[in-house]
């Protein structure tokens, strides 16, 4: 047995002393040398020469590829003597154990049946974590090594077994065959050359065998771009996966070529999709650039897998056991998801946090003391479902806030099933319905309208496209959940802000009571039992976009970027609902950068300080383009300061502001009394008076806009109103609520600190934590007992049920409903389709009077003549309807008109008849256009971009 | 400050230290006054007003419906109250045309439909008359009240309904008893067809001796409705027919007006719609005063059901010489109506409607008195008498005064009253006769269309 070492260098002296030490070092003597420098620009070819003779080494030019340098090797060594002869494949990064060659060639005679061994591979310079013990391919393309990730060698692996192929690093084999099988494809200059050698080799019968007794240290510096070399490039994930690819669509099955080709291409788009969302915008054109590289070239594949099959011996099948299993891409999806959600967490886990640390690591080390602590982190205990039951059951912060959690769900049973009343609308049918109301330019309603969809028809038409196409599971999701969600934010608000205020957690019960006190915001407004699902959705987004605003003190410019991302996102959701939101915060942030000319002048300076808030509020409008753009250009700027839902507004006034109310659906007044009571009392305690002084400020801000917009008047076709309020209730009750958690934490700890307090202080103490936890606590006795709210399941019918399915054969099927009377005044309605539902409720709002139209039903109820009749039939009306009671006189003129019919009615006091004329459509119907279209288009690739951009940071390769 | 110091709290107590009261303390007073004071700002919402009148816009179409004759009163007088000319509609026969210059005299038995469009739309008035029976023509009303209708062989009255369009018409009929409310499933969802008139004989559909009263509730379409009362003592030789005149609504308080000055039987008849007991108080007006009969008590009328009173013998009393009208005051809205026969001949007085502005008449021909009553302030009446080419032959301003009512002689040769009143509103009825005695109750003219405030639903 002969066995020659053959060695391939490029730039490798950082690593070649050591590799040729751990040569000569070998328990198991090399019989002969050869090596292979492709033009190393440092000293390598003079090392291996040094160590093994002048003539051993050939120095080739810098482009020759790894299987040209094997095979020019090859070329010099004396003709094939005998069968035995065997060639060690090293790298010049590659530094095998003593014993590996030894281990190697014991295996030759253990295994006389192998033509191909490898040596366990582990990592240089750690010496001890895994890098490979036999290789395979994936369905994907991915490299398997059957390991953990940083998986530590603690002798798990050892045991000899059949592969489908080793790493070259470190190869020992038989001359014969690798001379038969013609080396390594030329296809494959650097990387997967091993995975399809083992696997040509498997197909033409021979064996390859991994000896874990063998083993080599690798620094696979070409893989972890510490070399490059001019074939490698910048670019290894592109060689690595062209490799991939190449080699899975040489060697698959004639009969698995197609669906290979098919999986493969999409797989790899899903990839370059993947890539981007997590902004590895380098390593998506990697894979674009392989996929282009290997399918652009079929000629290529075809001459591969022509010299694979002439080669082959035996049945595919028996290759196949060597190869992954088909669930091994899944497990990596659900890695993918898994590294994701924990980097989301991880990011945001706590800007006071980093700058603490980025300060700390300013000042001098020896100060790092951290103050007291807990630890644990209770809540990510609570959140994460990893089965810590028994943690779970014994933190009184997770049974709380869980408990909190159902009440809150059971409080909301009612909107279990369809929900609407007050100012929500009754939902479409179909989630289709959200998705066109969305898209078109013009829609079928009142006598056609180009007032846009509001902004969150794409939120609620997206989630109940997920929910399954239920609109009305949208709903109630979200008014079931909106309470627990808001809870949440504001637990992780809280902890955000006491950090920064402070160094250390809330104590426990004051947080928990500002979570749950900010979380039933939305119920004791009295938002949730009016249906103004517009406060009720920015209530519990209001905490999240808070905090990620908070992101804006990050001490790393990126993390500020990303926060900009993030807030802008949050911002835009919450203003879909209540657009003041977007414009609060352009006031807030200028009063921030107003202020910020005084204070820090210097911050302003910095772009990456101030681009970021700038960029985020600027990205809300590009974010809500479809529906902020046309809302202006067709005059119904109005929208803007009104909140989602339908007309009329809510009635907030001095009391209610004060007492967080919306109207007198809300919780008692007392209770949010009280909560103003503690808010002035939190400014007492010295420590945090700055903290409080702030939230004061934002609540003077507030005010000062709600006391502002009061006065607007907003003329609307249908009423004049006043701008929506609601959304000051919740900003004033966060602020509150923040302000009494700083507040009492300090009070808190001043008290845990000393015994010495006297009695009278621990008294008002106590009075001051009981009348804190009455808040909360009747408000959630208060939401459970109470049922008194504007929901029911549905709307009274108005039209009577024919008619209904009349309408919904067409636009031009529209059913007029005037109501009122002479004396009272008229209002009339259009329906068509199914009825007025949630979205189209705020366009109809919103949309101009139809000059012409409303002339005609003036003309109707005072003196209708066939011309009037005919009007109706022209604007797609075919059934006029006076609901009960209606006015006998209109109802007499309407009965002696020509060109109207009666028709029945369900009660006897509702008027209904037949428009007898030629209905027609056509101002009506759905129309979109191509503004329309690029606005959308915009928008998507708008939020996708935000989504991306805001995307926290993926750790990179397979090494950290 | 006991609390474990901190870089940032130890920096602030220092500076607090040091200034007793530092502008963070002032901040820490000055912004929750701030903010309340800001917050007191806030304007409450204005509570949308629920009641948008309506405006008037000139009337573009009218249509009377005149009811068919009873014997001898086969005249028609159609007028237009501004002396406006033009031509009309009529129906039957369809498509003929009746020009209006000044009062326009016809004779026609059969029910009869006039309509106008344009100027001579609006104050388009019409009258019916004949010996001792007149009614006026008026356009058709979604509901209406006839109060002291009969049933029975000696008094019964007849219901007309006229549809004057093309379309059916269903009017349902409520009828009122002294025990309430009767079943009559004949009168109820009554269908008249396009351009037909149904006539309904009371003593045949609902039997009955007592006085009753009807609703009639016009629900689909447009009705013309007319009742004819008819006294048939067969034994006193007396048989005598006249209109029983319509009252708009049930209201707390009604002047029966129009007593004419020859005394006989009289029977009043009040309905009480409500669900209520209704306690009504009677006085009793002439020229010179208002007031309650010393032995008269009040009349208490069950809910739902009529009450009969036989004023016979307090309006021939010596006191009430003089009376031109009834004054009733009730505790809940009723509807009222006095059935006089003096001499041979019938006549009725109903609660009549009030006049704000303006009335008129087309005056049918012979003698015939204006009585006004129940002024509601001091004001001015302004009637003014033309003749049949729409000449002025007569003008004259009254005071009104509350509390006394005011009876006077109409020129013979009168063929349209017009009254005008200004600062005050009363309640205004034309006597007729001799020979007998007709009452025809003003109501306000409409000149007017109310056009109601129009908008889009809220929702």
């Amino acid at each position: 047995m002969t066995v020659t070492a053959l060695l391939v260098s490029h730039d490798g002296a950082r690593w070649l002393p050591a590799v040729l030490a751990g040569v000569a070092a070998q328990h198991r003597r090399v019989d002969a040398f050869v090596a292979v420098d492709t033009g190393s620009s440092d000293a390598s070819a003079d090392l291996v020469a040094r160590a093994w003779g002048e003539d051993t080494v050939h120095v080739v030019d810098s482009s020759t590829t790894y299987p040209q340098a094997v095979r020019t090797a090859l070329a010099t060594l004396p003709p094939r003597a005998s069968d035995d002869e065997w060639i060690w494949l090293l790298h010049d990064d590659a530094n095998p154990d003593p014993d590996a060659l030894l281990a190697l060639t014991l295996a030759i005679e253990e295994y006389p049946d192998a033509d191909i061994f490898g040596p366990k591979l582990r990592e240089w310079p750690s010496l001890r974590r895994l890098l490979e013990v036999g290789l395979t391919i994936s369905g994907t393309g991915h490299r398997e090594t059957g390991l953990e990730r940083g998986e530590y060698d603690q002798g798990q692996h050892d045991e000899a077994r059949e592969v489908l192929a080793v790493n070259t690093a470190g190869m020992l084999v038989r001359r014969r065959v690798l001379e038969e099988l013609g080396g390594f494809d030329d296809e494959l200059p650097i990387f997967g050359n091993d995975i399809d050698f083992g696997w040509r080799a498997a197909e033409a019968g021979h064996q390859t065998m991994v000896i874990p007794q063998a083993v080599v240290f690798h620094a696979e510096a070409a893989h972890r771009g510490a070399r490059r070399t001019p074939l490698t490039g910048t670019h290894t994930h592109y060689q690595e996966r062209r490799a991939a690819l190449f080699t899975l669509l040489a060697n698959a099955p004639t009969r698995r070529l197609p669906w290979q080709v098919v999986r493969l291409f999409f797989g790899s788009t899903l990839r370059v999709l993947g890539f981007l969302v997590v902004r590895s915008v380098g390593e998506a054109f990697d894979e674009l650039g392989a996929v282009v590289s290997v399918y652009s070239r079929p000629g290529h594949l075809r001459a591969a897998r022509k010299a694979r099959a002439e080669r082959r011996v035996g049945q595919p099948a028996e290759v196949g056991r060597l190869l992954a299993p088909a669930w091994v891409p899944y497990r990596h999806g659900l890695d993918f998801v898994t590294d994701l959600t924990a980097a989301a967490t991880n990011q945001a886990a706590d800007v006071a946090e980093r700058r603490r640390a980025a300060k700390l690591a300013a000042a001098e080390p020896a100060k790092q003391e951290r103050g007291p602590r807990s630890s644990s982190d209770e809540e990510e205990d609570f959140l994460q479902d990893s089965g810590f039951v028994a943690r779970f059951v014994t933190s009184p912060v997770a049974m709380a806030l869980t408990i909190f959690g159902l009440l809150a769900i059971i409080a909301a049973r009612s909107a279990f099933g369809s929900i609407t009343g007050g100012a929500l609308s009754p939902v479409p049918g179909e989630v289709a319905d959200w998705w066109r109301l969305h898209a078109e330019g013009r829609h079928p309603l009142g006598t056609g309208t180009e007032v846009p969809a509001p902004a969150y028809v794409l939120p609620f038409a997206l989630v109940g496209t997920l929910l399954g196409g239920s609109t009305g599971a949208v709903i109630s999701a979200l008014m079931l959940l909106a309470v627990p969600f808001g809870a949440w934010g504001a637990w992780r608000l809280l902890k955000v802000v006491a950090h920064l205020v402070d160094t250390r957690d809330l104590p426990r019960g004051v947080h928990v009571w500002g979570a749950v006190t900010y979380g039933l915001v939305p119920a004791t407004s009295g938002a949730w039992g009016e249906g103004r699902f517009g406060t009720v959705a920015v209530a519990a987004l209001l905490p999240w976009a808070a905090r990620a605003a908070l992101g804006f003190a990050d001490p790393e410019a990126d993390g500020r970027w990303r926060a900009a991302w993030r807030t802008a996102l949050l911002v835009a959701l919450g203003a879909a609902f209540v657009p003041g939101l977007w414009l609060f915060a352009l006031f807030a942030a200028a009063i921030v950068f107003g202020a910020a000319v005084f204070v820090a002048p210097r911050l302003l300076k910095d772009r990456s300080v101030w681009a970021p808030p700038v960029v985020s509020l600027l990205a809300v409008p590009v974010l809500l383009a479809p529906w902020l753009i046309p809302l202006v250009t067709t005059g119904s700027a109005p929208g803007l300061l009104l909140e989602a839902g339908r007309l009329p507004g809510d009635e907030v006034d001095f009391v209610g502001l004060i007492t967080g109310r919306l109207g007198d659906v809300g919780a008692p007044w007392w209770i949010g009394a009280l909560l103003a009571v503690l808010a002035v009392l939190a400014l007492a305690p010295r420590s945090t008076r700055v903290p409080v002084t702030i939230c004061w400020l934002v609540a003077l801000a507030a005010a000062v806009v709600a006391a502002g917009l009061a006065w607007v008047t907003l003329s609307l076709p249908a009423a004049v109103t006043r701008p929506s309020l609601g959304l000051f209730v919740v900003i004033l009750q966060g602020v509150a609520v923040t302000a009494s958690v700083l507040g009492a934490a300090a009070y808190a700890r001043r008290l845990q600190a000393g015994s010495a307090h006297p009695v009278w202080q621990r008294a008002a103490a106590a009075l001051l934590a009981v009348t804190a936890a009455v808040v909360p606590l009747s408000g959630l006795v208060w939401w459970l007992a109470d049922r008194d709210d504007a929901l029911t399941r549905t709307e009274q019918a108005v039209v009577p049920a024919y008619m209904e399915q009349s309408s919904q054969l067409g636009d031009e099927h529209g059913v007029l409903v005037v109501r009122g009377s002479i004396d009272r005044g008229i209002d009339y309605g259009i329906r068509r389709g199914d009825g007025i539902t949630l979205g189209e409720d705020e366009i109809l709002s919103l949309s101009d009077v139809d000059g012409d139209f409303d002339a005609s039903v003036r003309a109707l109820v005072s003196s209708p003549t066939s011309t009037v009749v005919k009007a109706l039939g022209d604007a797609g009306i075919e059934y006029v309807v006076l609901p009960s009671p209606a006015d006998g006189t209109i109802a007499a003129a309407l009965d002696a008109t020509a060109g109207l019919d009666q028709a029945s009615a369900e009660d006897r006091s509702t008027r209904a008849w037949r428009v007898d004329r030629p209905l027609a459509a056509d101002d009506v119907e759905s129309r979109t256009s191509a503004f329309r279209s690029a606005l959308l288009i915009v928008q998507a690739l708008a939020i996708l971009a935000a989504l991306v951009l805001a995307a926290p940071t993926l750790r990179k390769g397979r090494d950290d | 400050m006991t609390e474990p110091t901190t870089v940032a709290s130890g920096r602030r107590s220092g500076s607090v230290r040091n200034a007793r009261f530092g502008p963070l303390d002032v901040l820490a007073v000055l912004l929750p006054v701030l903010t309340v004071a800001a917050l007191a700002l806030v304007r409450p919402v204005d509570d949308p007003s629920e009641l948008l009148p309506p405006t008037a816009a000139p009337l573009s179409r009218t249509t009377l419906v005149c009811p068919s004759a009873v014997p001898r009163t086969g005249t028609l007088a159609l007028a237009n109250a501004d002396g406006v000319r033009g031509e009309l509609a009529i129906r039957p026969p369809a498509d003929d045309t009746l020009v209006i210059d000044g009062t326009a005299r016809t004779g026609l038995k059969a029910s009869y439909v006039a309509q106008a469009e344009g100027e001579l739309a609006s104050g388009l008035v019409g009258t019916r008359y004949g010996e001792g029976a007149a009614t006026a023509c008026g356009a058709p009303q979604p509901q209406q009240w006839f109060t002291g209708v009969g049933a029975a062989p000696e008094h019964f009255s007849t219901l007309e309904l006229v549809n004057p369009d093309g379309g059916p018409a269903v009017a349902d009929v409520t009828v009122l008893g002294p025990d309430g409310p009767l079943e009559v499933p004949a009168l109820r969802g009554v269908t008249v067809p396009g351009g037909r008139t149904l006539r309904f004989d009371l003593s045949e559909v609902v039997p009955s001796r007592d006085e009753l009263a009807l609703q009639v509730l016009v629900s689909r379409g447009r009705l013309g409705v007319h009742v004819v009362d008819q006294v048939d003592e067969v034994g006193r030789g007396v048989r005598t027919r006249d209109w029983l005149p319509a009252q708009g609504e049930p209201d707390t308080s009604a002047y029966l007006l129009g007593l004419g000055g020859t005394s006989g039987e009289r029977t009043l008849v009040v309905a009480n719609p409500g669900d209520s007991e209704a306690r009504v108080s009677l006085e009793v007006i002439t020229k010179e005063s208002q007031f309650a009969p010393a032995d008269l008590d009040e009349i208490r009328v069950p809910p739902g059901s009529t009450k009969t009173v036989d004023l016979t013998d307090l309006l021939a009393d010596r006191t009430t010489r003089g009376a031109t009208g009834l004054v009733l005051d009730a505790t809940t809205p009723v509807t009222a109506g006095l059935r006089t026969v003096a001499k041979g001949d019938l006549s009725h007085a109903v609660a009549g409607g009030r006049i704000v502005e303006r009335a008129a008449l087309s005056m049918p021909r012979g003698p015939s008195r204006l009585v006004l009553g129940g002024a509601d302030g001091v004001g001015v009446a302004t009637y003014v008498v033309s003749d049949e080419d729409g000449l002025e032959i007569a003008r004259e301003r009254v005071e009104l005064v509350p509390g006394v009512s005011i009876r006077i002689k109409l020129p013979a040769a009168g063929a349209l009253l017009d009254l005008g009143v200004e600062r005050s509103s009363v309640i205004a009825a034309v006597e007729v006769g001799p020979p007998g005695l007709a009452v025809l109750p003003l109501s306000e003219l409409v000149v007017d269309a109310r056009v109601p405030d129009v908008r889009p639903a809220l929702r």
